[in-house]
């Protein structure tokens, strides 16, 4: 344990189904206010570890610390502060979507009004007296987002959820939970198999991947190992290619599209410059933006997990 | 304080399941049989009535009535994924487990008392004049009441445990039908669970009544495995749920 203190922690958190080790010596670590993105292909062994955060499993090695304290020990008292939405949304469908949250307030003890509260937070106030069976899923994974938000939690752990919400829902949600943090001063862990997911919200990425832990940073540094490209498209390539070269520019070519490593602002100015006094016509300039994506391929590339 | 906020919670879960069809089913065939009974016994005018009736109740019903009111209460949690939810929840496991069977107990409670209302209902609609014999009556619903206990907590532990609705309630029926049988063997009766319901209720309604015509020779044996069984499987049952791992 170093001398910072984690709202959240692991330490050589492991656990065994059958003899594999599903998940293996994984070290996460959570700071306050921070929204870390948990992310990891099918059956990297997301689930598996969020099941032990919040008690559900036990690990067959390692410990978990929240807020300081055990979770074996002190799981209650944990728990109080945790809100989390596990896989697929957890409902009764013969009550209407106020009952199934009444359900859970009789326990956490919060005022009525925040059930109209967390109903609004996700949009379902209109549906708030129909019965839940009647809910399509991306309703009922709002539902389960509101249940994980009705206790005020200082933590709030969130597996996939944007599964099963359109895209205009995924926008929603991830706006919603991008602002949890400093609207309510709450810290968030949110897994996904997908990096543009959690690449808009996340402060913090930890990618896991055959159950271990292969990149945990602030998201900065894993844009920073992203190589950017830039391309440029003309008419006449191979004159742009010598002049660019002149330049100590090497470039690669794809029709009349010229692709070279992304340049500071200044230096695309020169060179856009230069193409044209050369009398070419310039047609478009892009920046290649994808490549987060092929970082987390890259990185858990021949992990067949499946 | 805290567990009863458990308690309310499990009983919210209740509206809308139409349990309290169940809770009536039994009472209202009783009702129907005790209608239509020719038994009848020259000194005590409600005695053939309420015999029938609850030789109909205990020794088929009330057996069920366990295993369908334990599958009930822990049916959504299996198929809408309930479990993981009420699990993180600032609770003890202990308190989920035991607050679902006191929901149990209440559902049973409710039968038994609508059971004790069917017999003055049957005995009035067949215009008996003598006092209804609450006292009796109740003492017998009473007794089959703790009878009930050791299938409750078996069938709680088995609705916990096995995702299928069917599969313990099936268990269940198979193990309910040779019941009325095992309870006429002195030796066994006492022993088989099952039979307890139809052995502990026939047996109060004579004992209250000042005479012997139950089924049962061993008290003894009775409750000693009544009271074994209740809490061997209320102590595996809840350790098991405690321990287990939710996925
Ligand atoms: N109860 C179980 N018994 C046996 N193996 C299991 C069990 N639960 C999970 N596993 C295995 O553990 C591995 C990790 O599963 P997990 O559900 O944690 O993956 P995940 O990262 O959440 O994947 P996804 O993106 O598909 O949700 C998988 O190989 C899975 O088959
Ligand atoms: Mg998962």
């Amino acid at each position: 344990m170093g001398n910072q203190t984690y709202l959240l922690e692991t330490n050589d958190l492991t656990k065994t189904y059958k003899g594999t080790k599903v998940v293996n010596g994984l070290s996460l670590q959570l700071e306050e206010g921070e929204i870390y993105g948990f992310l990891g292909p099918n059956g990297a062994g997301k689930t598996t570890t969020i099941r032990m955060l919040l008690g559900l499993i036990k690990p067959a090695k390692g410990n978990v610390t929240v807020f300081g304290k055990d979770l074996t020990k002190e799981r209650i008292a944990i728990l109080k502060q945790i809100g989390s939405l596990v896989e697929s949304p957890s409902y009764y469908p013969h009550l209407t979507g106020k009952d199934n949250l009444e359900t859970l307030r009789k326990i956490l003890q919060v005022p009525k009004s925040r059930i109209t509260e967390v109903l609004e937070m996700v949009r379902l106030t209109k549906m708030a007296d129909r019965k839940v069976k009647e809910y399509s899923l991306g309703m009922k994974q709002r539902l389960g987002l509101a249940a994980s938000l009705l206790g005020r939690p200082k933590l709030l752990i969130l597996d996939e959820p944007t599964n099963g919400l359109d895209p205009a829902g995924m926008i929603e949600i991830r706006e919603l939970i991008r602002q949890l943090p400093a609207k309510y001063g709450m810290t968030v862990l949110l897994s996904s198999h997908l990096l543009t997911e959690i690449d808009q919200v996340a402060t913090k990425v930890g990618i896991i991947a055959k159950g271990e832990m292969i990149f945990q940073d602030r998201i900065e540094v894993l844009r920073e190992k992203a190589s950017r490209k830039l391309h440029v498209q003309m008419d006449d390539w191979e004159t742009g290619q010598k002049v660019l070269s002149s330049h100590g520019i090497e470039t690669a070519r794809h029709d009349n599209w010229l692709t070279m490593p992304n340049q500071p602002d200044g230096k695309i100015a020169e060179i856009v410059k230069e193409l044209v006094y050369s009398g070419l016509n310039i047609y478009r300039v892009s920046e290649e933006i994808a490549s987060l994506e092929d970082i987390f391929l890259n990185l858990t590339k021949g992990e067949e997990t499946l | 304080m805290m567990f009863s906020n458990v308690l309310k919670s499990e009983w919210l879960k209740l509206k809308h399941s139409k349990v309290v069809f169940i809770v009536l089913a039994s009472p209202v065939l009783a009702t129907v049989i005790g209608l239509f009974t020719t038994m009848h016994v020259p000194e005590h005018q409600w005695l053939g009535t309420i015999t029938t009736m609850i030789l109909a109740h205990s020794a088929i019903f009330l057996p069920l009535l366990t295993g369908v009111f334990a599958a009930l209460i822990c049916r959504h949690e299996h198929s809408g994924g309930g479990w993981k939810q009420v699990l993180t929840l600032p609770v003890s496991r202990l308190q989920i487990y035991f607050a679902k069977f006191i929901v149990i107990l209440f559902l049973l409670t409710l039968t038994q008392t609508a059971f004790i209302t069917a017999t003055w209902v049957a005995g009035t609609l067949k215009g008996f004049s003598d006092p209804f014999p609450f006292v009796n009556v109740f003492v017998s619903a009473g007794v089959g009441w703790l009878a009930c206990l050791p299938l409750i907590a078996l069938q709680l532990w088995l609705a916990t445990m096995l995702k299928s609705f069917a599969g313990p309630s099936v268990v269940n029926v198979m193990l309910t039908f040779p019941a009325v049988v095992i309870a006429n063997s002195p030796l066994f009766g006492p022993m088989y669970p099952w039979a307890h319901p139809l052995l502990g209720m026939t047996q109060a309604l004579s004992y209250s009544l000042g005479g012997d015509a139950g089924f049962l020779d061993s008290a003894v044996t009775f409750y000693v495995v009544m009271i074994t069984s209740f809490a061997l499987f209320t102590a595996v049952g809840s350790v098991h749920f405690q321990q287990r791992e939710w996925v």
